[in-house]
């Protein structure tokens, strides 16, 4: 198991982080994400994992300070290095996004500037973070292309990016923000459209990169392959809380929360026959255990309203690896589980 | 055996834009029989959808056959074509886009059992919950219109139009690649059921190859518009001989971290290329580590090289070769292995 260096500060902290978005109306706001707290360490790949509407987007971008209004943080700190995102103004922001932290979204031409070419955008981002003159930025460039394992660095980067594949776009941006040398590079569902060899590479990639950089990935996906192929680390966030957290090796041989269970469950392996895969039959919405001297309960966030009476925690099941758990009540008052 | 219902021969589909002529499908031959679960897998521009709207006759084939119960109706008119719906149907990818807003879940649903005369008017609403209940959607939904459904109800929809007309042979265009992955995984099981159940064909068509290895017996690997790989899909997965699938299936993530470091992985190099030119020879030429010269005339024929009929289109294997080009990507599994321990 990979141990990342906890010795050292972490590169990013997010601590009891809420975002809301107003309703149509405008009357009420509607939680999106919340109190959700984790750390992004040093050297080190970690996965957010979750279904559409899990909050893992909406986390992300906050760290980057892009919540889009009229979403807002309604409560927390984001620490990037030691400066705290929440509530920083502009110039601020500035500072960080490129050198602390840089983004990497699911559809790469669309982050790409359609008017400027390939060559000219890679340069600008090293005349900008890194003060180079404009030959040494040209130079630069190419051989950033040719890091990220474009054939052809030149014609590429006299292309404009509508010339490019989506899966070469991919490249082109994850080299783009390597540019920046960022020490968190965040990527949303970076291979969203690319075909499985053409993902693969990428990954590959992205791991390579990270390797040789140091810098720390925080990779918001939805496919448990790619965590497990690709992450040291994977935290699980269901309807906007974060549920469980922990090294791979924990989480996929001993997952804690019904709805890691469920995920897990729901998971088809191209490298079984079928007959071994028996597919969650909907795992139960609760999964008591102990810790110490301690009862708890894991309940499915969809299911608290029924059964749930008291405010959950992360409580630590093994070491590195948290789970949001109720308290069980001592026997005679009312029990979730 | 059985004899084969559906019996596609040489089929090509060509477009022409100002860029030039699009080969998208290039002499694509296959059988199904009755029954049989057939995956269709592929990346984009394999041709693998264009394929699926020649069967349905959303497009037509600029060449080749399609044989149905021996018929030919590669060129038959829509009228005539109209008949064939209740042998054949279609689930598409996106439910929110192939499923009529206005209408609700019961005008949808007795839409196709009214112009098939499948069942009588008095009875058509207690043959729409009967369709209702064998994919499992909530009988309270069904005056429901598509923007009051979830993802998943609304494929349910779909696939109950589909069943509707009791078709013998259903295509699904990639039905669950817009759904959520606990909902994914419940479709995916409800279309094994309905097929164990209802005993229909049907022509999975998928990128994601874990859900074609549980849901098909038989699979087609197509690449760059002709198939370069088809047999039984448990011989397919253990025992790629193209190194198109190898690479194929090789790339495909295993969501076991215990896999990660004695995972085999092989890179072709560059990307698929574009179909403006026609290609002659193996398609893969170009980004395989094994290609001859002689690789590069002719076309390729297919070649038996395993058991229930595994043929592989290409000539490493030519004159019974079987040379052991490429590790495994995937270890055998066994049976009783339960998650990787690290």
């Amino acid at each position: 198991m990979i141990q990342s260096t906890t010795a050292t500060a972490p590169r990013a902290r997010i601590e009891s982080l809420s975002i809301a978005f107003p309703n149509e109306a405008g009357d009420r706001l509607i939680p999106v994400v919340r109190d959700v707290s984790f750390t992004v360490n040093r050297n080190e790949i970690i996965g957010l994992v979750g279904e559409s509407g899990s909050g893992k987007t909406q986390t992300s971008l906050a760290i980057l300070g892009l919540t889009r209004p009229p979403g807002r943080v309604t409560g927390g700190h984001i620490y990037v290095g030691d400066d705290d995102v929440v509530g920083m103004n502009e110039a601020g922001l500035r500072k960080i996004r490129g050198r602390k932290a840089a983004m990497i979204f699911q559809s790469p031409r669309t982050s790409l500037n359609p008017l400027m070419k390939i060559g000219d955008q890679i340069a600008r981002v090293y005349m900008r973070h890194r003060g180079m003159d404009k030959a040494t930025a040209a130079r630069e460039s190419l051989a950033m292309l040719r890091k990220v394992g474009i054939a052809g660095p030149e014609r590429v980067a006299g292309s404009y990016p509508h010339q490019l594949s989506g899966g070469m776009a991919q490249r082109v941006m994850i080299g783009m923000m390597v540019a920046c040398g960022p020490e968190l590079l965040i990527a949303d569902e970076p291979t969203t459209g690319l075909d499985v060899t053409i993902q693969a590479q990428i990954f590959e990639l992205i791991t390579e990169v990270q390797a040789e950089t140091y810098m720390s990935v925080l990779l918001i996906t939805h496919d448990l392959g790619v965590v497990a192929e690709t992450c040291h680390r994977v935290a699980v966030m269901q309807k906007g809380r974060m549920v469980e957290i922990g090294p791979v090796g924990e989480i996929f041989n001993r997952p804690v929360h019904p709805y890691t269970r469920r995920l897990l469950g729901a998971m088809l392996r191209p490298d079984r026959p079928p007959g071994d895969i028996v597919p969650g039959e909907s795992p139960s919405d609760t999964n008591s255990f102990t810790v110490g001297d301690r009862s708890l309960a894991a309940v499915s966030v969809d299911a608290w309203k029924e059964l749930a009476v008291s405010v959950p925690e992360m409580v630590e099941f093994a070491p590195g690896h948290a789970v949001l758990a109720h308290p069980i009540r001592p026997a005679g008052s009312k029990v979730i589980a | 055996m059985s004899v084969p219902f559906l019996d596609v021969q040489d089929l090509e589909q060509r477009f022409h834009s100002p860029a030039g002529t699009v080969h998208a499908v290039n002499g694509v031959s296959f059988t199904i029989r009755p029954g049989e679960a057939v995956g269709l897998v592929g990346e984009s521009g394999s041709g693998k959808s264009t394929v699926a709207k020649c069967l349905v006759r959303l497009q037509e084939p600029s060449g080749g056959k399609i044989l149905l119960h021996g018929k030919d109706v590669t060129h038959i008119g829509d009228g005539e074509f109209r008949s064939l719906r209740n042998t054949i149907q279609m689930v598409f990818q996106d439910p929110t886009m192939s499923l009529n807003p206005r209408l609700s879940v019961l005008q949808t649903l007795a839409e196709p059992l009214n112009v098939h005369r499948i069942v009588e008017r008095n009875q058509v609403k207690d043959r729409v919950i009967h369709l209702m209940d064998q994919v499992n959607l909530d009988r309270g939904l069904i005056n429901r219109r598509p923007h009051e459904l979830s993802g998943g109800q609304k494929q349910r929809v779909g696939i109950a139009r589909a069943i509707a007309t009791e078709p013998v042979f259903v295509i699904f265009d990639e039905p669950t690649s817009s759904l959520d992955m606990s909902i994914r995984i419940q479709i995916i099981t409800l279309i094994r059921r309905l097929q164990a159940e209802l005993g229909m064909a049907y022509l999975f068509i998928s990128h994601d190859l874990s859900t074609v290895r549980y849901l098909c017996s038989r699979v087609l690997v197509m690449y760059l518009g002709q198939v370069v790989e088809e047999g039984p899909v448990e011989e397919i997965f253990n025992n790629p001989k193209h190194p198109y699938t190898q690479a194929l299936l090789s790339a495909v993530p295993i969501p076991d971290p215990g896999m990660r470091a004695t995972r085999k992985r092989i890179v072709l190099p560059g990307e698929t290329p574009h179909l403006h030119t026609p290609i002659i020879g193996c398609p893969l030429a170009d980004r395989c580590a094994f290609v001859e010269p002689s690789h590069r005339t002719g076309r390729i024929p297919m070649i038996e090289i395993g058991p229930g009929g595994h043929r592989v289109a290409c000539l490493l294997y030519e004159n019974g070769a079987n040379p052991s080009i490429a590790p495994l990507p995937f270890h055998r599994a066994e049976p009783s292995a339960a998650g990787g321990q690290p």
